[in-house]
């Protein structure tokens, strides 16, 4: 992993929180662009798994998601991050950057970095297994005049 | 379904025959009747007229004299059963000649007639002797005697030899059915036929039916242990994850 | 939606007996059946006060409550019969947690519904026993539940310790426990005592993605998270000593093994790839439906068949799993007392699905017909005498084996004629959520709980400390309250009542 000398290693701030639901978890995650909220909410969705204070970034890989709109494209890029984690490389994120934000045309696509190791046992404690992303109760906030973007994912757990 | 039927009572232009014109239906029940039932005397045979607009009236009477049970009215079912019926008849008047060539006769005429020298092929199985013998035998076994004494010796036989065999003898312990009789009368619900006798025989037959179905199922689980004889490996690898703490 | 006082929307249900109620049409748009649901008093109270917070102004939760689900699928086309509500229900994706529902195959516009399957397809428990007593396991509780933990893959990030390629994965989605067999990892009888054999027929590997048997292949034989366990219980009641006799448990104390999983991350993905599939379906085919959760497309159409053929390969998938983890407990026991499975009689009682569609045949006012019918968090009841139960319980009807949470007991019940007349041969799955997983976190204290475990007499395994809260049982409805409503309501029979005294979790 040479390439991870050159880069900038410093986590983002935490701008998420996890809301109260029946059966399952609701991620909640703002920032000062929609993008910077995608990654916070990617970010939430791994804390959940596990505590992300014991994560090293040790490895990257890139993934690319894509979707019709707004919602699906929010829903295809939590599922390849959950996809990530749940087989090669199982990778642990506890950060991420996207490097493509197209919410224009035809096709909305994302491209992003995702920064952490492989998940190991004894090293990184065991918390919620994520089943699933879903789309119900899905919000997606964009305030540009306040500067506040916000979004809002049910996961399956 | 009836051609070859009707081919056997020589109907005329069998081949053309079609059940669900009624016209033609008339025809064929007036020609059965005719030719082979004869219920009737043949100068008052009302199904005869086939043209006549009470032949649907004179049908149900007809019915009734030949106590016909099918209910529906100018269908196959009831063509079927007529034709049957002619053949029952035919049958019944030839009796020694089609018996020549039933299965039983001929399996005997091709089998060389041995001279058993084994006594008990020479048993009468009708005699009383042979009765009061199987019922003693049976009374010894404590089995209840069937009316047929040979149905009584099956039972017998199916108690000695299971019970009565070598390993029996030796091992009774593995061969004594153990634990508590289930209680078919009270357990087994949903048979409400009315007669308690009728109920007992119906919930005897579905305890029969399990025995058979059980023994289908052991088969089955004989067989897949003898394919796994043959494919089974099972085998894990701690290295592949981790376990426990 | 409608929006209606709690007052107004209670003029649409109806209270039939003390343990049923009905959802009259009209209830929520375009029903095309009634709707119904199974309660006794206190579940009762717990329903309506969903409803009832629902109805208050400016919520707006990511579910609906229950009861308007319930409502919502019987607005689904070609349902037939009702909608029903079994007593452990509770919102979910869709359809409710605990919702069953029945369409007729021979008409076309009927559906199929990945969210009346639910995420974790062929979900599901399968109850072993032992010939071993509570005083044999009790001087060595401790080691057994640390052998059964060191035995069986739990948690987040597990992996399976059976090996397993890719061409092995395919074999044993087509196969299912057949594969399980083959390979020697469980016993003839255990084929003979899970539901369809464990293995349906139609699945088919070549229409599952490729995503959803990357996830699966390092989950095989893992144990999962949530909900999921493996517990070592106790026969703590018999009320029926017959029935119970004919699974081989004979007195109280006797030790069982109660293992709850599901298709892991295989079926998840499954689900999720259908999902994505019907979405588009639904608006080529002009399906409406009364919430976009209950995506769906006619069951004959390309994507209902593809959604049957793999969800049959996601439910084989979990009966390999909890197969392969039968092998890992059996192999804990055998270890730990030094005795082969064989001589503990350490048989499978029997091994039900709770999130399952399987095409059925039942009687719809009194003519039979060819139905598909959906049970999310709902077990099958078939009665006695009916063809497809073993052979081991042809007097007694199938056993249904409902699991209950951390610490709380778990059942043993068996089908009935009437629960086949009434909810399609159809009864409860479990406890069900009563409060949220944050709720619980807050309200209960990881060793408050523990203390409480350790005083009832439970060792415990968990992989998840947080865990310990979001499954206590104060989290989940009473067990017995849901049990009792279904034994008092006919549609299914208290059989045994098992008492843990070890759980491991993921």
């Amino acid at each position: 992993m040479m390439n991870l000398l050159n880069e900038n290693l410093t986590l983002a701030p935490c701008k998420y929180e996890y809301l109260d639901h029946t059966a399952d978890v609701q991620l909640h995650a703002w920032g000062n662009s929609l993008k910077e909220a995608f990654e916070q909410c990617g970010i939430a969705m791994f804390g959940y798994m596990t505590n992300l204070s014991t994560v090293e970034v040790q490895a990257v890989h890139t993934i690319e998601a894509s979707g019709h709109d707004l919602e699906s494209l929010l829903f295809h890029f939590l599922d390849e991050l959950l996809f990530l984690f749940s087989c090669d490389p199982f990778l642990i994120c506890n950060k991420l950057v996207i490097s493509e934000f197209n919410t224009e045309g035809e096709e909305f696509r994302i491209e992003c970095k995702c920064y952490g190791e492989e998940f190991t046992l004894g090293k990184h404690p065991q918390g919620t297994e994520v089943k699933a992303i879903t789309y119900s109760a899905m919000q997606i906030i964009i305030e540009p005049e306040q500067n506040n973007y916000e979004v809002f994912v049910i996961i399956d757990i | 379904m009836f051609k070859r039927k009707l081919s056997a009572l020589q109907y005329p232009n069998f081949d053309a025959v079609n059940a669900t014109d009624e016209k033609q239906f008339r025809k064929v029940i007036a020609w059965l009747e005719e030719n082979k039932i004869k219920k009737y005397k043949s100068n008052n045979r009302p199904i005869s007229d086939i043209n006549s607009s009470n032949w649907k009236k004179s049908f149900e009477q007809y019915k009734k004299d030949v106590s016909c049970p099918v209910k529906s009215n100018l269908t196959i079912e009831e063509l079927d059963w007529f034709v049957n019926f002619a053949l029952d008849i035919e049958y019944l008047k030839n009796k020694s000649k089609y018996d020549q060539h039933s299965l039983a006769v001929l399996k005997s005429t091709s089998i060389p007639n041995v001279v058993a020298d084994n006594p008990l092929d020479c048993l009468d199985f009708a005699s009383k002797d042979f009765k009061t013998g199987i019922e003693c035998i049976a009374q010894m076994l404590k089995i209840s005697p069937h009316p047929n004494p040979l149905v009584t010796l099956k039972a017998c036989s199916k108690l000695i030899c299971s019970r009565f065999n070598q390993n029996a003898i030796k091992n009774p312990n593995d061969y004594i059915i153990k634990g508590t009789a289930f209680p078919f009368e009270d357990a087994i619900k949903g048979y409400e036929l009315g007669d308690v006798v009728l109920q007992k025989a119906a919930k005897c037959l579905r305890l029969l039916y399990i025995q058979n179905l059980r023994e289908l199922q052991t088969q089955c689980n004989e067989s897949i242990v003898s394919v796994q004889n043959m494919t089974a490996n099972p085998k894990t690898d701690t290295k592949l994850g981790k376990v426990g703490k | 939606m409608v929006v209606r006082s709690y007052n107004d929307e209670l003029k649409y249900l109806e209270k039939i007996n003390n343990y049923c109620w009905r959802i009259k049409i009209g209830f929520q748009p375009n029903m095309k059946v009634e709707g119904c649901f199974y309660v006794n008093a206190a579940l009762e109270k717990l329903m309506l006060e969903e409803l009832r917070n629902a109805c208050r102004p400016g919520m707006t939760g990511g579910f609906l409550p229950g009861v308007k689900q319930i409502a919502n699928v019987a607005a689904l086309p070609g349902i037939v019969g009702r909608s029903i509500g079994l007593p452990d229900v509770h919102s979910g994706y869709g359809f409710a947690i605990g919702n069953m529902a029945a369409f007729d195959v021979n008409d076309p516009q009927s559906i199929v519904s990945p969210g009346g399957v639910g995420f974790d397809i062929n979900c599901g428990v399968r109850l072993l026993r032992t010939n071993l007593w509570e005083k044999d396991v009790l001087p060595v509780k401790e080691q057994l539940a640390q052998s059964l933990f060191d035995h069986i893959p739990v948690g987040v990030g597990s992996k399976g310790i059976i090996p397993m390629n890719a061409r092995d994965l395919d074999e044993a989605l087509e196969m299912g426990m057949d594969w399980s067999l083959r390979e020697g990892y469980v016993w003839a009888e255990d084929k003979e005592h899970c539901e369809e054999y464990g293995r349906m027929l139609n699945a088919d590997p070549a229409t599952v993605s490729m995503r959803a048997k990357k996830r699966g292949l390092p989950q095989l034989g893992t144990l999962g998270a949530g909900n999921h366990y493996a517990e070592i219980q106790v026969v703590d009641e018999i009320y029926d000593k017959w029935a119970a006799c004919k699974m081989g448990i004979e007195e109280k104390g006797q030790v069982c093994v109660m293992i709850h999983s599901g298709s892991r991350g295989f079926g998840h993905q499954v689900a999720t790839d259908a999902l994505v599939q019907m979405e588009k379906a639904m608006k080529r085919y002009n399906i409406e439906t009364n919430d976009r959760q209950l995506a769906c497309s006619h069951i004959n159409s390309e994507e209902g068949q593809n959604y049957l053929k793999s969800m049959a390969a996601a439910a084989n998938f979990a009966w390999v799993n909890r197969s392969s983890m039968t092998f890992l407990s059996r192999q804990a026991f055998a270890k730990q007392f030094n005795m082969s499975p064989d001589d503990l009689d350490m048989h499978v009682i029997y091994d039900v699905s709770h999130n399952i569609a399987k095409i059925e045949e039942h009687l719809v006012d009194g003519k039979p017909k060819t139905l598909l019918v959906h049970r999310k968090g709902s077990t099958r009841a078939f009665p006695p005498g009916h063809p497809l139960i073993p052979v081991d319980y042809q007097l007694t009807g199938q056993p249904v084996l409902i699991g209950g949470t951390m610490g709380t007991c778990s059942y043993v019940l068996t089908g009935t004629e009437s629960g086949m007349e009434q909810t399609f041969g159809s009864t409860c799955h479990g406890a069900g959520r009563a409060l949220s997983r944050a709720k619980s976190r807050r309200n209960l204290n990881y060793t408050d709980v523990l203390r409480k475990l350790d005083d009832m007499g439970i060792s415990i395994r968990v992989a998840s400390p947080k865990l310990v809260m979001e499954e206590a049982p104060e989290s989940y409805k009473n067990v017995t309250d849901v049990v009792n409503t279904c034994h008092a309501a006919g549609i299914s029979n208290k059989c045994i009542k098992l008492r843990p005294i070890a759980v491991i979790k993921g």
